[in-house]
């Protein structure tokens, strides 16, 4: 699996600038789908938490020097990783493609909120209620997400995971 | 533990220190073991601690970049963290543009099509405004005119034309919603335009002095010299004047007005300039140069009908013997 980490980076860093300059303009009562916190979650459910924090980081570094919140980047996207990084599916696994489909929907589901609650706590961009922000704003994201999540599981990893 | 109790026989010295050593070390937490005791504690600390860690790193990492995280927060309002932020977002900025400007490439045609719309419209706009124009500026100045009571007359615009070298037909704006009927005259302040001959609800064909079967009896301002004004064809500013008598004191420069003996026409409408007079055996053939401009008509005054339409209708037998009658009652 560690042989396979630059091209994981590479993905990484083409779907970060795909969703700042591409997916972030797909809004939906000011919530966009976030590319990042799936490919984050595949990551760490595949590979690590540990692997999954780092891309985190890596993803919050390129996402924020761009936005131009570094420091807030940096730390909701790490937690991501983290978040996701609990429903880890070993490489020695048994489990079956639908457990590993489920784990990868807990973890972008959860690593979503747990996102969507750190920088809703650091950051008010909108100027709306935090409890608004954190569960209406949330729970939208996580649907997003979550719909997004199931097309890439559908469409590519469908084959993968059953291997 | 062998080389200690060679050495206390050795140096006595030494095992007295040693001694004191041990019995401190019986009163320490780690049991009193000697150093021997410390090594293996802080051998088995480090074991532990480094346990720790390979269980705990996961949570150490994110202490570690969550820590990195907050650092950054707080030293984001520094110059360099925001010279690079700045930096990275001109790129954005820039490569936002590129993507907006393809987008505006692809989007082009619907662009295109809007403009083009936007376009026809403003241009329907501006017509419609600048005809506005025209039509407020010749109805001021077809009222303008002092010397000529339009009261009772209807001002329309000629919205057709029909030109030719034989028949020519105008057409205006107004029919018989604005009382419009036929034979009634039309008129501008310069002079005759012709006669009323069809009417519709909302339009009227008139048939204009210059046309062939136009006729209309005139009379000299100054000489009271009478004729009838018709024209052959040819040249929309020309026309001439039939059954002019030879001995009429008739000269160039005249002003020929309508008679008051006209079926349609009210008597002393301008009808145009004598610009030539040839004599005949028993008439004169003049041409006269007619008062309308009919390459710029836009706009028609439509006298009301003459009250007294009804004229007796000259016998044939009182005209002069061997000439054919031109006299068209009608007008």
């Amino acid at each position: 699996m560690r042989q396979s980490l630059l091209p994981l980076v590479i993905v990484l860093l083409v779907v970060s600038l795909l969703q700042i300059f591409g997916m972030s303009r797909l809004s939906l009562f000011g919530v966009s789908p976030d590319m990042v916190t799936v490919l984050l979650s595949l990551m760490s459910v595949y590979v690590g938490q540990r692997t999954g924090m780092a891309f985190g980081f890596a993803a919050g570094l390129i996402a924020g020097l761009f936005s131009g919140n570094l420091g807030v980047n940096l730390l909701f996207r790490t937690i991501e990783g983290f978040m996701a990084g609990y429903f880890h599916v070993p490489e020695e696994s048994h489990a079956t493609r639908s457990q590993k489909s489920r784990m990868l929907y807990l973890a972008i589901v959860m690593a979503t909120f747990a996102g969507n609650l750190v920088f809703n706590l650091v950051e008010n961009p909108l100027g709306q209620q935090l409890l608004l922000r954190i569960f209406a704003n949330g729970a939208l994201a996580c649907v997003l997400n979550l719909l997004l999540g199931v097309i890439v599981n559908r469409l590519y990893l469908r084959t993968t995971l059953s291997e | 533990m062998v080389v200690s109790l060679r050495r206390s026989r050795a140096f006595p010295e030494e095992e007295n220190v040693t001694k004191i050593t041990a019995r401190a070390n019986r009163g320490a937490p780690w049991g009193g073991a000697g150093f021997a005791s410390i090594n293996n504690w802080i051998l088995k600390s480090v074991q532990k601690f480094l346990s720790f860690l390979v269980r705990h790193n996961a949570y150490l990492l994110l202490m570690l970049y969550c820590g990195i995280a907050l650092l950054v927060i707080r030293l984001e309002q520094d110059d360099i963290v925001s010279k690079i932020s700045g930096s990275f977002k001109e790129i954005e900025a820039s490569v936002n543009e590129q993507i907006v400007n393809y987008g505006y490439l692809f989007n082009l045609r619907k662009e295109n099509e809007r403009l083009m719309l936007m376009n026809t419209e403003l241009l329907s706009k501006c017509l419609r405004n600048e005809r506005i124009l025209r039509d407020t500026k010749a109805r001021s100045v077809l009222s303008a005119d002092s010397s000529f009571d339009t009261s009772g007359y209807v001002v329309a615009r000629v919205i057709d034309r029909k030109f030719s070298t034989r028949e020519n037909m105008l057409m205006i704006d107004a029919g018989k919603n604005r009382g419009i009927r036929p034979d009634m005259t039309v008129l501008t302040p310069k002079g005759l335009v012709g006669r009323v001959v069809y009417v519709t609800e909302r339009h009227a064909a008139i048939m204009p002095v210059i046309h062939t079967d136009f006729k209309v009896s005139v009379i000299s301002s100054e000489s009271n010299a009478m004729g009838i004004l018709a024209w052959n064809g040819g040249g929309e500013h020309l026309a001439s004047i039939e059954h002019m008598p030879i001995s009429s004191p008739l000269k160039r420069g005249e002003e020929m007005l309508t008679t008051d003996f006209s079926t349609f026409a009210p008597g002393g409408i301008p009808v145009g300039r004598v610009v030539r007079i040839r004599p005949d055996k028993l008439f004169y053939t003049i041409d006269i140069r007619l008062a309308v401009d009919f390459s710029t008509l836009s706009y028609v005054l439509v006298a009301p009908v003459k009250r007294d339409q009804e004229k007796p209708v000259l016998p044939d037998n009182i005209m002069p013997q061997g000439e054919p009658s031109t006299f068209n009652p009608v007008n």
